[in-house]
């Protein structure tokens, strides 16, 4: 087992296509890292370097110390997991499993037990004779998944190896996957675009954005700091609401303009949030995640900033109600920004209504509206 | 929906008699002696049923020695052509240069080429070489012809196999020639042995190079020497007949044996669902 470090890489594929730039990741011995980003980020561009299968333009990747950049896969000493799964469909799930130790030329009965034991790990006893073709889309993943753990590699890569999984499996392998990680106390470089996924099983997890790398942090890190307004808006379901804000007044007097509504702001929120300082007067981009409006219960009256919204959709969930509705975005120049409220079903809201809304005012994100970085 | 699949069958029987009668005509008439065979209404059995057109062209014409010729020439043409032309068309399906189009195009323009244009500059190339009257002279023509039909079919072939077989193969330990031959290739065996089969029946088949290129009995392929059983005056019917029946019962068998080779589907099962 081994770390892996990923430093300064960069990737232009030969069409022109800047996939990655600058890009530095650090996985450490045993860790699961989750490598998450939407479609097209270049998640499988980095996984795919890292393995060997493709060149790197600039950087240098290493594994357990050693640097890999000049040695072909085959000599890496890496299992990836395909998203396809790519397992071998003119062999049986046994030929399967034993390809990677077959082509390290272990001895036939080493090969036999170890297959056996990853087989009764992740219950394919029973298919060991079958083709892949026989399968279920469970079945093969986990052959895939088996093809890499018999080999006992120095870590593992898995490109969204859960993706075509239905929902309900998906969730099963998910915590399977993280009970055989710690079993084997293997590194993992897991990709997937997915933020449940990523938020879930992470114990770090890197946000990948247009082939730059935006943070790497715990999950909760990454929910409740997001380092920028890529990160902000990609982590989280629904995603976090944005409309741009000003801040004015002070000491008790301090205001948050924002949607052609003011909400009052505690007198000594400045010195907590010292990234504000220089930004009073001036144009900047608040955020709220959706389960952050409050029902208005008389308790909290007072405290809490309050938001007249007038429902124009509702999504009743069940467990929560998802109030769309659109603000006047009047300091950006724009008609409305569309936002999303989950709100408490026992929250009396309907199409069309007006509801007030209450806001605690730690929990607004602000972000430099032309860098789009956290202040 | 009944009435239809039993006709559909009958259709099928019926198309099966049809297409197979000749053969079935061939058979029976070379079992027959000479003077039946000329009879108006000849007998459909054969009677009585006589060996002596087989006797003769084994033993009196060494017939056994043209189809060792056609067995060596086709088989020796068929391996380099498929040995050569999957490794070619791998190449092509599987990296990236430039001028691939051009080559491919190129490959294309060379099977155009009629062969009765080149008949004759080879013979004198084969004449200067020394090569007339032996298997190179026919191996290399074929290859010629036959190669640029496999890289093409092959070319397909390679493409349709999901690169990332071969990627986790490369991953599990395998190098690049161990990946393909333990992955690529026998995902490939279905087009590998369609080109095989259309290459050796090209081979066995063909006239025009064997005649031109082959001076004496003794290394001359089937066709060719079943042309030349005829003499000034006479045309020995019999003994044609028994040479056919006999060279047609091998390739059938090929054909019958690899075919069950060629299921297509093969690569099911290998990505998702
Ligand atoms: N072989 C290639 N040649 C040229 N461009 C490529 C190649 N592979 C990927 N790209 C480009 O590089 C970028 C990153 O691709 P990559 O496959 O790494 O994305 P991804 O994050 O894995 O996306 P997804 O979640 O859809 O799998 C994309 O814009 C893609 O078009
Ligand atoms: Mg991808």
């Amino acid at each position: 087992m081994a770390g892996i470090v990923i430093s300064g890489l960069h990737k232009t594929y030969p069409n022109g296509a800047a996939a990655l730039q600058d890009f530095h990741l650090a996985v450490a011995d045993g860790e699961f890292l989750v490598l998450v980003g939407p479609s097209g980020c270049g998640k499988s561009t980095v996984l795919r370097c890292v393995a060997g299968l493709e060149r790197p333009t600039l950087g240098t990747i290493s594994v357990g110390g050693r640097v890999v950049n000049d040695l072909p896969p085959q000599e890496r000493d890496l299992a990836m997991v395909f998203q396809t799964y790519a397992l071998y469909p003119h062999m049986t799930v046994f030929d399967n499993l034993a390809f990677g130790l077959k082509m390290r030329r272990r001895p036939q009965e080493e090969i036999g037990k170890a297959v056996a034991a990853v087989a009764e790990k992740l219950g394919l006893k029973a298919h060991l004779h079958k083709k892949p073709r026989e399968l279920s889309g469970g079945e093969r993943q986990r052959v895939a998944l088996g093809r890499a753990i018999v080999r006992q590699p120095q870590a593992f890569l898995m490109d969204e190896p859960l993706s075509n999984l239905d929902a309900a499996l998906r969730v099963k392998m998910r915590t399977e996957l993280l009970k055989l990680q710690r079993e084997l106390k293997t590194t993992v470089l897991y990709v997937t675009h997915d933020q449940t996924e990523a938020l879930t099983m992470g114990d770090r997890v890197a946000v990948l954005h247009s082939g730059r790398l935006q943070q790497v942090a715990p999950p909760r890190e990454i929910y409740d700091h997001p380092a920028n307004r890529l990160v902000a808006g990609f982590i989280g379901s629904p995603a976090m609401n944005f409309i741009t804000a000003r801040i004015t007044g002070k000491g008790d007097g301090l205001v948050l303009h924002l949607g052609g509504q003011t909400l009052p702001l505690p007198g000594d929120y400045l010195e907590r949030r010292p990234g504000l300082k220089n930004y009073q007067q001036k144009n900047l981009i608040a955020g709220l995640r959706p389960e952050h409006f409050l029902p208005l219960t008389g308790a909290r009256r007072g405290m809490l900033g309050r938001l007249k919204i007038r429902v124009e959709v509702l999504e009743t969930l069940g467990p929560v109600n998802y109030a769309h509705f659109s603000l006047p975005d009047p300091l950006a120049g724009r008609e409305a920004a569309a936002w999303v409220a989950a709100l408490d079903p026992t929250v009396p809201a309907a199409p069309g209504q007006d509801l007030e809304v209450a806001i605690e005012p730690r929990h607004i994100h602000f972000f430099d509206p032309e860098t789009g970085k956290a202040l | 929906m009944k009435r239809s699949g039993v006709s559909v069958h009958l259709a099928t029987v019926l198309f099966i008699l049809l297409s197979f009668f000749p053969f079935f005509w061939t058979l029976l008439s070379s079992l027959k002696p000479a003077s039946q065979l000329f009879q108006i209404n000849p007998p459909f059995w054969p009677q009585p049923c006589t060996w002596e057109n087989y006797r003769a062209i084994f033993l009196e014409r060494r017939f056994y020695l043209n189809i060792l010729n056609s067995v060596v020439v086709a088989g020796a043409a068929t391996g380099v052509c498929v040995a050569l032309g999957s490794l070619a068309a791998y190449g092509l399906a599987r990296l990236r240069f430039r001028g691939k189009s051009i080559i491919l195009g190129f490959i294309l323009v060379v099977s155009l080429f009629p062969p009765v244009a080149i008949v004759s500059p080879l013979f004198l190339l084969f004449e200067k070489t020394r090569l007339i009257n032996t298997y190179l002279a026919l191996i290399l023509p074929y290859l010629t012809f036959a190669l640029p039909l496999t890289i093409w079919l092959l070319t397909v072939f390679f493409r349709q196999i999901p690169w990332e077989l071969e990627e986790a193969a490369r991953l599990d330990g395998a190098g690049p020639l161990r990946a393909f031959w333990e992955v690529t290739l026998p995902l490939a065996a279905p087009g590998i042995f369609t080109t095989a089969i259309l290459t050796f029946i090209y081979c066995w088949n063909e006239f025009l190079f064997a005649l031109a290129f082959t001076t004496n009995d003794a290394s001359r392929t089937i066709p060719v020497a079943i042309v030349m059983f005829s003499g000034y005056h006479t045309v020995p019917w019999g003994q044609i007949l028994a040479a056919v029946t006999v060279v047609t019962v091998p390739v059938a068998a090929l054909v019958l044996v690899l075919q069950r080779r060629i299921i297509s589907g093969l690569t099911a099962g290998a990505i998702k669902g």
